[in-house]
């Protein structure tokens, strides 16, 4: 799989129902992550749908994102939060061509687009986000430019080692 | 890979605040080891 074979295109009601049946397909293995990408189209937040165009537009996965803040201490900053990110099961482990880990692709397209709104479209000091509870997934986030937070550290052992869920911040602007 | 809708407010309090910005540093340290990515070969599908 290249690089080049991977399009993208923001979600509308148009392209929800000229791709309706590939979204019904997607499976991250997660059910309620496959239940809130078939409701994306009412979700409160932009949704950018990536395809793989050389397996028949495929889904290989989607990134939801909107305004947000983030408040420390006393101060609130604002933020773009991904609202939600999957991969279809198919292509998490994979890689690409090129030698990049295509789901590690997708998601520093998503942080370059968010980069190019902060400086141009309306300013946010960082990107915030809520990880699965998997050691995977956050292991992920953490080799991608995420550290964990917690508002108390009460749970917080080691980043990322977490039973429950756990939030994730990257500084924009690096 | 999962990101999912948060029900709680993103917060860090008050006593954390310098833990948090000593994690900051770390992520500024940690993302300028990142790979590059070329993402010339991106194309919109609308675009075709």
């Amino acid at each position: 799989m290249k690089a080049s074979d991977i399009e993208y295109e923001f979600l509308t009601r148009d392209i929800y129902t000229l791709y309706k049946s590939k979204i019904e397909k997607f499976d991250c293995d997660v059910a309620t992550m496959n239940t809130a990408f078939k409701n994306a189209i009412n979700q409160k937040a932009t949704t950018i749908l990536f395809f793989d165009v050389a397996n028949d537009y495929t889904i290989v996965g989607y990134c939801s994102y909107r305004c947000s803040s983030i408040k420390i201490g006393d101060t609130v900053y604002p933020a773009v939060e991904i609202y939600s990110f999957a991969i279809d099961k198919k292509y998490q482990d994979k890689f690409l061509d090129e030698g990049h880990l295509c789901a590690a692709y997708i998601l520093s397209y998503c942080r370059e687009k968010i980069e190019q709104i902060r400086k141009s479209v309306i300013y946010a000091e960082y990107i915030i986000l809520y990880a699965y509870n998997r050691r995977k997934v956050q292991k992920f986030y953490e080799k991608n430019g995420f550290n964990a937070f917690s508002s108390d550290y009460k749970t917080f052992r080691n980043a990322g080692e977490h039973n429950d869920g756990c939030s994730y911040f990257l500084k924009l602007g690096v | 890979m999962y990101a999912m809708p948060n029900k709680r407010q993103f917060t860090v309090s008050n006593r954390n605040v310098k833990r948090f910005r000593v994690e900051e540093k770390k992520n500024i340290a940690k993302q300028k080891n990142l790979p590059k990515y070329d993402f010339s070969a991106m194309k919109r599908l609308k675009d075709k």
